[in-house]
């Protein structure tokens, strides 16, 4: 029986026929890997084609062997030198396992490329190679290996087991993402992490998490992090900008997030008051690429760190000069003025058709240049400008669930209470800003537009929803949902309440045990 | 009595092309050791060119790569220009042992017009002639031609195991246990010796499992055998145990596996001798190491059935790591090599 207590994506923590927590080393001296009688006894549970005896001709073995509970991945271990076939071996075995049993790699205890393969779903390894290695005297350390005239199998099981307790936490807390791509000790595991990256950026990341918490983008291989590709997918395909703001203002962005608490934000907000309403602010910045203003407290954009120097890598400049091209290409904008320092020169070809003023903000008269450049453009608007808030929320509410959401903002209402904006239709809370974690939580008074779109519907069987709704509740969702959103709990027609997915869709359908959507009420 | 997948895909693995070669000269000749006479002497061995194992038509055993040394276009004159060849090379010799890349007992492939100028040139010049043949063709009928003309014959059979599910499974023989029997018995009325060849370690089987296999075979085996020849697995070209060994999924086995055979089966008086085709080879038989004098102590002790220095090299070397290894190795879930890929993965990891 599995029980599990955290996903991500395709990474999951729970326990084993109740003892056993997972992700694991198996011990093979403590006989949690055993022949007995001739058949494999993993954890207890026994395998009636393992060890395989026999040649398997359908192209070219089976993808895999089983227990009740657990499968192994019998071409695993030969694929992992190769990550593309690996990752599409991986990606066969989980579209036909869907959750149901947790996976076994043979043959691997390298605590340097568990951490991705964990990440890519894989719960349970054996000592084997640690035993093999120790004997060598390899010593496994923070840093990478050492060696040693001893035996070192006790320190490595410690250090592994150690890692495997790091990563089942991390599950839990949904950092395991940066702890994959900023422990890179292996080749291997960052040939396995690239490879998935692309393979899952072009084939659908509909697995991973719509929200992780913060983003530790301290290397290359963030600007490839499945929800990061994502936000700039939609920035470059499916965002509109707000219709009533003409005028396009491109800004740095800042170490602090949201961007506008910092204090370069602040001194170039207080510059351009006057003007903040016929301007649409938009800030270039890496790896997201472009944040448009009112998304600057949303999920990812003020959730991310990077380690600043002034220097941007070969990637981030391509990244960021064809994201310019196609928003400017798309946005309709009556005029488009930068305000810049000169590290941003790598994008004044993208920008050649408009204004770029090259300064600081911490330079006042590049700031009162600024000024007066904006007051003449604004001059020159004819159009009244409407104040924006309502078109943000919308926006924020596209980002969010997607560009289908209907134009609310002529309907809505946004007061502030208990410090927190409230979206208002008919008087009723329809939506609430939640900055911490960078979106905003429906209410049942939203459902309508949810269950008009076909979206983040959540079908259950007929019970009144508490606190926690059970996998084996859920009898169908609507298609797309991804752990963390919020979601429409529906019976027959009538909503039952709304909740937050603790699970992705494909596991709430098959698994009974664990908890699929945290409701709130 | 066949695993018809297991048997198909080792056909595709065979090459469609024979390689280019003088059908008129032997694959191969050379002197070695041998006891077929009860001590060791010098013992001349010849391979024929031949058409090729009848089974080769329908698959091959997993080991053997033979095929890639036949000709199709071999002819009766071929073959005893080939003959010609083997007598030439024989010379004084009077021990001479003769192979095909199938059976030379198979009418097909040693057509009787070749098969008995063979006879007639060497049988006044040999004592002893040892041919091998797959078990059909170990009949009165073939057998008659070499009791006529008075040869000394010791009949050589690849029985590899007696579990017919290794057979059919590890092995594809398309043979059987009670095959052999029958063909042993024929043998053995008709006034011949039989030499029994056993294959350690074949496919999917734990090193550890192996070496129990190879032991039952010898105990089965030996009531209907003159001496018994342990084979240890060496890996040839285009053969099911190279595809699987490619793929990191057969390791061959460890020479002290093959020493624990022989001093078992001295220990319980069976013949038994092993003289290992590519020895600490990565493609045979060999330790993590190398280690030459194990080797050679194997194959002294067996020519002359005198197992001490081969018992007290055993007892005085720590066997930790190898007994750990085979333990280990039984429990794996497929029969990968992972010392192997433990030390290719070694080195893409950051070290000090």
């Amino acid at each position: 029986m599995l029980l599990d207590i955290g996903f991500f994506g395709w990474a999951r923590t729970g326990t084993l026929n109740d003892s056993y927590q997972y992700p694991l080393m198996l011990r093979s001296r403590e006989g949690q890997i055993k022949k007995e009688s001739g058949k494999l006894n993993i954890l207890g549970e026994v395998f009636p084609t393992l060890p395989r005896t026999e040649f398997h001709a359908d192209n070219p073995t089976p993808l895999y062997e089983e227990s009740d509970n657990i499968l192994v991945l019998t071409d695993g271990t030969q694929l992992i030198r190769r990550p593309r076939a690996f990752f599409n071996y991986l990606m066969k075995v989980h579209s036909s396992n869907k959750y149901r049993k947790i996976l076994y790699l043979p043959g691997i205890s390298d605590p340097f490329l568990i951490p991705v393969l964990v990440y890519l779903g894989i719960s349970i390894f054996d000592d084997f190679q640690l035993r093999l290695e120790s004997r060598d005297g390899i010593v496994y350390g923070p840093f990478g290996i050492t060696r040693s005239q001893e035996n070192t199998e006790t320190e490595n099981g410690v250090f592994v087991e150690n890692s495997l307790r790091v990563l089942r936490e991390s599950i839990k807390s949904l950092g395991i993402r940066n702890i994959v791509e900023n422990c890179q000790l292996s080749a291997t595991a960052i040939a396995l992490l690239r490879m998935s990256d692309r393979l899952m950026n072009t084939q659908g990341n509909d697995v991973y998490p719509s929200y992780s918490g913060k983003i530790f983008a301290y290397n290359g291989q963030a600007l490839n992090r499945p929800d990061i590709v994502r936000y700039r997918n939609f920035i470059s395909s499916e965002y509109s900008q707000p219709e009533n703001n003409k005028l396009m203002l491109l800004i740095p962005c800042s170490a602090r997030k949201p961007y506008s608490f910092s204090k370069s934000h602040r001194r170039i907000i207080e510059a351009i008051y006057p003007f903040r309403k016929y301007i649409h602010e938009v800030i270039v910045t890496s790896p997201l690429g472009i944040v448009p203003r009112e998304l600057e407290d949303m999920y990812p954009a003020s959730f991310y760190d990077v380690p600043v120097t002034g220097d941007w890598s070969t990637d981030e400049k391509l990244m960021i000069n064809s994201m310019l091209d196609s928003y400017i290409k798309k946005g309709k904008y009556s005029g488009i003025i930068a305000f810049l320092p000169r590290e941003y020169d790598f994008i004044s070809e993208t920008l050649e058709q408009s204004e770029i003023i090259w300064g600081n903000h911490s330079n006042d008269s590049d700031l009162s240049t600024l000024r007066e450049r904006l007051r003449m453009e604004v001059s020159n608007l004819k159009e009244k400008a409407v104040p924006s808030s309502h078109w943000n929320i919308v926006s924020k509410l596209r980002l969010q669930f997607g560009s289908w959401f209907p134009d609310i903002s002529k309907d809505i209402k946004v007061i502030r209470s208990y410090n927190l904006e409230q979206v208002l239709l008919d008087n009723k809370v329809n939506f609430v800003v939640v900055p911490d974690r960078g979106k905003l939580t429906i209410t049942k008074n939203a459902a309508h537009y949810f269950s008009e779109a076909g979206k983040n519907l959540i079908e259950i069987d007929d019970f009144k929803p508490t606190s926690n709704i059970y996998a084996v509740g859920i009898t169908g969702t609507s298609d797309g949902i991804r752990q963390e959103d919020e979601v429409v709990i529906h019976h027959s027609g009538e909503v039952r309440g709304v909740g937050v997915a603790k699970m992705p869709r494909d596991a709430m359908l098959s698994l009974s045990k664990g908890v699929a959507v945290k409701v709130r009420n | 009595m066949i695993d018809r997948p297991l048997s198909t895909f080792v056909k595709h693995l065979m090459p469609e092309n024979q390689r280019p070669a003088d059908n008129k000269k032997p694959v191969s000749m050379w002197m070695e050791m041998d006891r077929l006479n009860g001590q060791p002497e010098q013992t001349c061995v010849a391979i024929f060119r031949t058409t090729g194992c009848s089974w080769y038509n329908f698959t091959s055993c997993s080991m053997c790569g033979y095929f890639n040394d036949i000709s199709k276009t071999v002819t009766e004159e071929d073959l005893m220009k080939q003959t010609d060849s083997i007598v030439h090379y024989l010379g004084n010799t009077r021990t001479l042992k003769i192979f095909t890349s199938g059976s030379f007992l198979d009418e097909i492939e040693m057509p009787p017009v070749a098969r008995d100028y063979f006879f007639d040139s060497v049988h006044d010049r040999i004592d002893k002639l040892l041919v091998e043949s797959r078990t059909e063709y170990v009949t009165k009928k073939t057998l008659e031609p070499i009791k006529r003309r008075g040869i000394n014959a010791r009949i050589a059979i690849g029985v590899e195991s007696t579990n017919d599910d290794v057979i059919r499974k590890s092995v594809n023989k398309g043979s059987s246990f009670s095959k052999f029997v029958t063909a042993a018995e024929t043998s053995k009325e008709m006034g011949f010796e039989v030499r029994s060849y056993l294959l350690l370690k074949p496919p999917f089987l734990s090193e550890k499992d192996s070496i129990e296999d190879c032991k039952k075979s010898i105990e089965m085996v030996a009531p209907y055998s003159t001496d018994i020849s342990v084979n240890p697995m060496n890996i040839q070209k285009n053969t099911f145990v190279e595809y699987l060994w490619k793929r990191g999924l057969y390791r061959p086995p460890r020479l002290w596996s093959l020493a624990n055979i022989l001093l078992w089966a001295n220990e319980n008086k069976y013949l038994v001798v092993s003289y290992p085709t590519g020895g600490n080879r990565e493609r045979g038989v060999h330790n993590d190491s190398p280690d030459e004098i194990l080797l050679d102590n194997i194959i002294k002790c067996s020519l002359k059935q005198e197992f001490e220095p081969l018992r007290e090299y055993v007892n005085s070397s720590d066997l930790g790591e190898y007994n750990e290894t085979v333990e280990m190795e039984d429990t794996y879930p497929l029969q990968f090599d992972l010392q192997k890929f433990t030390l290719e993965m070694r080195s893409s990891r950051l070290s000090l």
